[in-house]
């Protein structure tokens, strides 16, 4: 059985205004998957409901058993008064003190951020933190990797950067991947599946390039629209 | 005795409190404000160490920086003697609410003023900005003289709060001296609760986590003059004059040392009782409220409006049950409000997201509180702690009211033994007790810098 997280008939309402409803849909091992929508669209909320963090209004979300999260928030929630080993230390709970701080620097080498161990978060640049948030996301080398808009305060050669190192790990824990983000070339860089909510409900979803195609959603028409016009100026 | 059952005397009396509280708080106001302002919004020599020194008055009881006063020169009396006394708190008070409130200022905004007018504009508009919350302070400072009977016993001007001291400790009327508090806590409700009210939101949403830019501070080395100058008044000043009867004498150290120790237990007692119930208070009502904003709201206004009632009210309502541990609960109240707004900035300051983070990663409740909330909430718990066990040493209206026979605080003994004492060692207990506070400020501070 390679399904680890499934969801049916999702809804969750705030007070009386519905963030969304009628989501569906199923995450397998080694998945990858983008959530697009406008900023407000329930994107993160979606998230958190993965993560376990909040309750559906109504639905179910059927998680396979003793199923590991690693989550990036997208203030990245890092500790700021453990040092850089600690906070990633500090997601391995369970295991024993050599072990988890081992496994701590394995991830923080991984992330390519070894030598930063002993710094505190708030010494760092942004993208060292956010490497740092990584690092504690994929130390418990979790089936689930969860992303929340992490890479939006970065500037480009940093964020492909990163999204490359993103994919590499997740290929090399085989984890599934899920991106709220509400850039599409995010999406088509680290996704390859992507659903789309707007308006409350789930407008589309499927392979993003195939989506572009044929774009349902104002969001992707728009998108389709522009990476047109950007094709327009690399041709000329 | 007129209909509200209080005498003459007492109105009489409470009308000149009123009028020297309005001027306390025109003076602090004037005086605070600008100099809260620029010294928020520039960089100078000795900045910390100048503001050490500002908040030193703050930290003692006033009736011992009007004790230094007096000894200045004994042409020093009456009203105006008072006046400055109660300046000398009232300033300060004003200068870091000023502070305090530059710091909502971001750097964009800073920014956007200095291109338009350069400092200057930067300044106008500093003041524009902080002025809501220095005139809050600036009432404070004026409604809390109302109920503080030290500098006037000492300058021999009788105002409401030594109407007070009067029916309890001459009369021995306890019913009298209720009713006056009640006067005194009504007129002070009157006059500070509606600011604190239409101020609390935005107290409350300047102690939460916020991620601004603090504006570049302009350099402006002058400024260390008119903050030296300013605490050279208010708290050197005073010093100074504790300083004078020790001249020309042999210290009569072994003296008061002894009095030091024998009143030691019971200061530190006390003390550490308010300061337990108050910052125990204080964190667990800040983690109730966690980040909702209203309650937030309510707490800070709920804060404010503690600070001016007169201290004397719970006091003479616990006279029936009075013990160290009655005394140290009337005295928690002293250190409550400033307990509850640090507590409030410390559980403001955490982001939700870390304790989402640790619940996701597969970390208990109890193992996040303790390896990062309660770390975390310690750089604010232990100046809360400090400071309200300070406020509370500096009450002596409470413990006088309240303490069991023979177990009284050292500023409680300064107080009673003054009258009567030889000057010298009524100075040398006062420089005793503001040494004590000043190197307790000193060692927080390292203390906090390092957390």
């Amino acid at each position: 059985m390679n399904t680890l997280i499934e969801i049916e008939e999702l809804a969750k309402l705030h007070g009386a205004t519905t963030v969304f409803s009628d989501v569906s849909f199923t995450l397998a091992k080694g998945d990858r998957l983008a959530v697009l929508g406008a900023s407000g669209g329930g994107k993160t909320t979606l998230l958190r409901l993965l993560a376990g963090l909040d309750e559906p209004t109504s639905g179910g979300i059927e998680r396979a058993a003793g199923l590991r999260v690693g989550m990036v928030f997208q203030d990245l929630a890092l500790w700021p008064n453990l040092t850089v080993l600690d906070n990633v230390a500090f997601a391995l709970p369970n295991a024993k003190k050599a072990q988890r701080l081992q496994s701590a620097r394995d991830a923080l080498t991984a992330c390519r951020v070894s030598e930063l161990a002993l710094r505190k978060p708030g010494t760092l640049s942004i993208g060292q933190q956010q490497r740092v948030a990584l690092a504690r996301a994929i130390v418990a080398r979790p089936q689930l990797l969860l992303l929340d808009e992490p890479f939006s305060s970065l500037d480009p050669l940093l964020r492909e950067e990163l999204m490359a190192e993103v994919r590499r790990l997740a290929g090399e824990i085989n984890a599934a991947l899920v991106l709220v983000t509400h850039d599409v070339f995010e999406a088509l860089a680290l996704a390859r599946r992507t659903i789309v909510l707007e308006d409350g409900r789930l407008a589309e979803s499927g392979e993003l390039a195939a989506l572009l195609a044929a774009p349902q959603s104002r969001l992707l028409r728009q998108c389709a629209t522009q990476i047109g016009k950007l094709r327009g100026h690399t041709v000329q | 005795m007129n209909a509200t059952g209080l005498d003459a005397a007492f109105v009489s009396a409470l009308g000149r409190s009123l009028l020297l509280a309005a001027t306390v708080a025109g003076v602090s106001l004037a005086a605070g404000w600008p100099l809260g302002v620029r010294v928020g919004l520039t960089r100078f020599p000795l900045r910390r160490a100048l503001l050490m020194v500002l908040a030193l008055p703050l930290l003692l009881p006033s009736f011992l920086v009007a004790i230094g006063l007096s000894m200045l020169t004994p042409h020093f009396d009456g009203a105006l003697a008072t006046l400055g006394s109660f300046a000398c708190l009232g300033v300060p008070l004003v200068a870091f609410a000023s502070l305090a409130a530059t710091m909502a200022i971001t750097r964009s905004q800073a920014d956007a003023a200095r291109l338009a007018g350069g400092d200057r504009l930067l300044f106008v508009l500093g003041r524009r900005a902080t002025f809501p919350l220095a005139a809050l302070a600036a009432v404070l400072a004026g409604v809390m003289t109302l109920s503080d009977p030290g500098p006037g016993q000492i300058f021999g001007w009788h105002g409401a709060a030594g109407e007070l001291l009067v029916s309890f400790a001459a009369r021995h009327d306890a019913a009298l001296a209720t009713r006056q508090a009640w006067a005194m806590a009504a007129i002070s409700a009157l006059l500070a609760w509606p600011l604190a009210w239409r101020l609390a939101p935005e107290i409350a949403a300047g102690l939460s986590a916020r991620d601004v830019a603090r504006p570049a501070l302009s350099h402006a080395p002058g400024v260390v003059w008119w903050l030296a100058g300013v605490a050279s008044l208010v708290a050197l000043m005073p010093v100074a004059g504790l300083l004078r009867p020790l001249l020309a004498r042999a210290w009569p150290i072994t003296r008061a040392w002894g009095e030091v120790e024998r009143t030691a237990a019971d200061t530190v007692l006390y003390a550490g009782l308010a300061a337990a119930i108050a910052v125990g208070g204080a964190f667990a009502l800040a983690a109730a409220a966690g980040r909702t904003a209203w309650r937030r709201r309510a707490l800070v206004a709920c804060a404010l409006a503690l600070l001016a009632l007169p201290p004397a009210l719970p006091a003479l309502w616990l006279i029936p049950w009075s013990s160290p541990a009655a005394v140290g609960a009337a005295l928690a109240l002293r250190g409550l409000p400033i307990a509850l707004l640090l507590a409030l900035r410390a559980v403001g300051s955490m982001s939700a997201s870390w304790a989402e983070a640790a619940h996701v990663h597969g970390v208990s409740q109890a193992r996040f509180t303790v390896r990062i909330a309660v770390p975390w909430c310690a750089r604010w718990g232990l100046p809360a702690v400090a400071l309200a066990a300070m406020l509370a040493t500096a009450e002596i209206g409470t413990v006088l009211l309240l303490h069991p026979p023979g177990r009284g605080t050292l500023p409680l003994a300064i107080f009673t033994i003054m009258a009567n004492a030889p000057e010298a060692l009524v100075a040398m207990l006062c420089l005793f007790y503001a040494a004590l506070v000043a190197a307790l400020a000193i060692t927080l501070q390292a203390l906090v810098r390092r957390l």
